[in-house]
């Protein structure tokens, strides 16, 4: 076998407008997209034999996003493959090059994290704000401040960028930047494609962002789910929200394909699968979905930008196509990211309860394979969306059955979970708050998605609040739930800071009583008739309205006390965090902070697991070759 | 217990400052595993689409008058020379073992990617002269885009057994030592695994095409 070694050496950094504007970077990558975006709409547009002009616009966005990648340097290892020379050392890159290398393209697993983490919470922020623009507009029973086309467009802007911002904050911020960590790693198994996927994220939201601006009115008017026909009819801005989301859809895939080869290869030596951490377990079981679900959606949207570019007969069916064919396959992939969703967040709220219960995870093995249940049969039940739709009878009594049957493997991780505080000595600190409030949010969002599930019932609420209600609570309830647990959670670990503990709390509460204020209400407008995607609705709903809009505000502010929260603690506060503030006996608590760019200097052997709190007897978690160099090993109880 | 033959712990070293050659040599199999199954959703929606359409044949448009499928000859040349391609470079991946016979694989790694990029400018002949345009009905727009996404598959093929041609090259005129077995730096990518890796990708994607071929030209 031929092998090869190549050690890169790096140059000190230094800054000169000359560097700024001839080098790679984002400011050239920014300017060279502008500009090659700009030519191809006007060479599309002058080749475009329509009249709508979509070929142009396509191809704008198109050539625009290239051009952007290439600029940021993503084509360079890929011609120096093409000459066939061997790539340089990644971990030898990977080191850093202070705060510019969280403006490119970086090699260090950890910075990929936190660009993620940043890139993907401005975008909920922005999402979260599109979210009050719509209950502002539901404070008025026959339509609100904005035009019902452009209150549509709300709608599906705030829709799809919170499906990126799912899709990607847990897998993405904390995937990256903690799962090689727990399992001994010193790299992701592709770093270059890590950063890739993650600039594409900002490229996306930034493309679907751009669909506003195409003519008067812009926007796009079908929801998140880009139905066709209407979204192949629909207006120029549509054009946007194609590529946007089919750009997330390829970086998700290949965060994907990333994560699971990174845990498949590069455990460190004694991390055998009864060891790993219970995170990268949910990591392992959403990562199949990632990887293979998105790419049904990048061809579904390509099949769209098709019959509205070059009038290809996909999905008109005068023209012989069928809608059928876009609702199947979207939901093919659109019911396997509703799990994408939430997966993860199983695996964070398992991961926080042993440390806080002070107790093994009760039924490990068992929640492992719920986790990979519920992965597996999410393939299994996606026409339950469409039951309303025309679809065989036939095939109701299968698709009904099949999406009842999930609500198992679910509630078998969820056993597993109360298992685990089950007379346990809970240390109630903001992260094990979080985590029960989880509980209490997704219980009821998982009960209400089996009632969806059943045939009668949902014929009646179809397209109803009462969807939107259930959607959120699994969504929001569960999965952001988790991400805030999450943040209290790992904040000492990336930053060397605490969350400020009382200010926590303050969010907690305000979150956790004004969430349920908000979408539980929803249950009941739905249940009374109120169908979403509308700005007119019936004026006996109107008192409802406007208590469910006064509560998401408050809802909406706890945001703002979270992210002042964040940044109190990491900018004002100068008091470092303990070394272990929750004493966690995981692998990355047991290495300093802030963490080597590498990682570990030597790879460690692990010889115990991860959750063995309450046992005197526990060893530590892994034997470190150069002892001395990290803390001690955790008290057990 | 972790065995200290790597052998027996998989190749895992404990205690190394970077990650072992087995381990990295993994890494591009396990990911061409996983980009197969990705590359199989990506394409599964062109199949779904053919059958249903074809199908509902809504409004009478799957096949409207004056359109047939292309001349099946042409479809069986750029299956065949796609499948030479890939026959050609297999036949030469066993040069990569070895450094020694590095520099064989060469030639028969251009010469591969020469007949998968003749497939290709075929296909684009072949949708320049079909005798139908993509929106004169379902089953040109299933032919064109089934054509179209076949083609960048093919395309990505000759461009990694290039790599692998030109890499070849490289490493035969430029021997590199492995590092010490304590190194810091982690050996780049063997050649042999990038081998194995496309081998797979590519058998896969001769598939695609051939099942391209016979759902657009046969049913």
């Amino acid at each position: 076998m031929s092998q090869t070694a190549i050690a890169s050496g790096r140059a000190p950094v230094r800054f000169s407008a000359r560097r700024l504007f001839l080098s790679q970077n984002l400011v050239t990558a920014c300017l060279v997209g502008i500009v090659a975006g700009v030519v191809a709409y006007w060479i599309g547009a002058q080749l475009d034999t329509t009249d709508n002009g979509d070929g142009g616009i396509l191809l704008g966005y198109i050539v625009g996003a290239a051009g952007f990648l290439i600029t940021m340097g993503f084509a360079n290892d890929v011609v120096m493959r093409l000459r066939g020379r061997p790539s340089a050392s990644i971990v030898k890159e990977a080191e850093t090059k202070g705060w510019t290398e969280y403006f490119g393209i970086s090699l260090d697993h950890k910075v990929v994290g936190i660009q993620f983490a940043v890139g993907v919470t401005l975008m909920f922020l922005l999402a979260g704000f599109q979210a009050m623009m719509i209950r502002t507009d539901l404070l008025y029973s026959n339509g609100g401040p904005w035009p019902a086309g452009q209150y549509t467009t709300l709608v599906g802007l705030h829709g799809l960028l919170m499906m990126f911002v799912a899709t990607l904050i847990l897998i993405g911020a904390f995937g990256n930047y903690f799962i090689p960590i727990m399992i001994g790693a010193k790299r992701m198994a592709f770093p270059r494609l890590e950063s890739f996927a993650f600039w594409l994220v900002p490229l996306g939201a930034l493309i679907l962002y751009s669909s506003i601006f195409w003519g008067f009115g812009g926007g796009f008017n079908t929801g998140w789910y880009l139905y066709a026909p209407l979204s192949v009819e629909a207006r120029a801005g549509m054009d946007g929200a194609i590529v946007g989301f089919a750009l997330i859809g390829i970086a998700a895939s290949i965060a994907g394909i990333n994560l699971l080869a990174t845990i498949f290869v590069l455990r460190a030596p004694g991390m055998t699968w009864s060891r790993l951490p219970i995170f990268a377990w949910s990591i392992i079981a959403v990562e199949f979905l990632s990887a293979l679900a998105p790419p049904v959606l990048a061809t579904l949207l390509v099949l769209v930008g098709m019959d509205r570019a070059v009038q290809s007969s996909f999905f008109e069916a005068s023209a012989g196509g069928s809608t059928f064919l876009y609702e199947e396959m979207f939901w093919f992939f659109g019911h396997p990211e509703v799990y994408i969703f939430v997966i993860p967040a199983f695996g964070i709220v398992m991961e926080i309860l042993p440390v806080f219960a002070r107790k093994p995870l009760f039924g490990y093995r068992l929640a492992v394979a719920g986790m990979l249940g519920v992965a597996l049969m999410s393939w299994f039940v996606w026409n339950h969306h469409i039951f309303t739709s025309g679809i065989a009878p036939g095939l109701r009594p299968f698709f009904m059955t099949a999406t009842e049957l999930i609500s198992i493997p679910t509630g078998v991780v969820f056993l597993c979970m109360l298992g685990t505080i089950w007379k346990a000595p809970l240390r109630l600190k903001v992260p094990c708050l979080f985590v029960l409030a989880f509980f209490f949010n997704f219980l009821i969002g998982g009960l209400t998605g089996v009632f969806l599930s059943d045939v009668p019932l949902d014929t009646t609420l179809h397209d109803s609040f009462f969807v939107v209600g259930h959607f959120h609570y699994t969504i929001v309830g569960g999965e952001i739930f988790a991400l805030y647990a999450a943040s209290y959670f790992w904040f000492p670990k990336i930053t060397g800071k605490m969350l400020n503990e009382r200010i926590g709390k303050i969010h907690f509460w305000l979150a956790f009583i004004t969430f349920n204020t908000t979408f539980l209400p929803m249950f009941a407008v739905g249940y009374l008739g109120m169908i979403r995607r509308s700005p007119v609705y019936a004026s006996e709903l109107h008192g409802l309205n406007v208590w469910i809009s006064v509560n998401a505000f408050l809802f909406g502010f706890s945001n703002l006390i979270w992210l002042g929260n964040i940044v109190y603690s990491w900018v004002f506060v100068k008091e470092r965090a303990p070394a272990n503030p929750w004493e966690s006996r995981s692998l990355e608590w047991q290495l300093p902070t802030p963490i080597p760019s590498d990682n570990f200097d030597r790879i460690p052997t692990i010889v115990s697991g991860p959750y063995e709190y309450g046992d005197d007897n526990a060893g530590p978690i892994a034997e470190w070759p150069e002892s001395g160099s990290f803390p001690s090993p955790v008290p057990a109880t | 217990m972790i065995s200290d033959n790597p052998a027996r712990s998989g190749g895992l070293r404990p205690g190394g400052r970077a990650h072992s050659p087995q381990q990295v040599a993994r890494i591009p199999l396990v990911g061409t595993w996983l980009l197969i199954g990705a590359d199989f959703f990506l394409l599964l929606p062109l199949f779904f689409a053919f059958f249903l359409l074809q199908e509902t044949n809504n409004n009478h448009m799957w096949k409207p008058a004056g359109v047939q499928a292309p001349d099946q000859a042409l479809g069986a040349v750029i299956f065949v020379l796609v499948a030479v391609g890939i026959l050609v470079a297999h036949s030469g991946l066993k040069h990569l073992q070895s450094q020694s016979t590095l520099a064989k694989f060469t030639g028969i790694g251009r010469l591969a990617a020469l007949l998968l990029l003749a497939a290709v400018v075929v296909d684009i002949w072949q949708l320049s002269h079909a005798g139908f345009g993509i929106s004169s009905g379902s089953y040109p727009s299933v032919f064109f885009a089934m054509w179209i996404f076949l083609a960048i598959q093919v395309v990505a093929v000759a461009l990694w057994v290039l790599s692998l041609a030109n890499r070849a090259g490289y490493e035969s005129q430029h021997p590199i030592a492995m590092p010490d077995p304590d190194a810091e730096v982690e050996v780049a990518t063997p050649i042999s695994a990038l081998a194995q890796s496309y081998g797979m990708f590519a058998i896969f994607v001769g598939a695609a095409v051939l099942l391209g071929w016979l759902v657009t030209y046969f049913l």
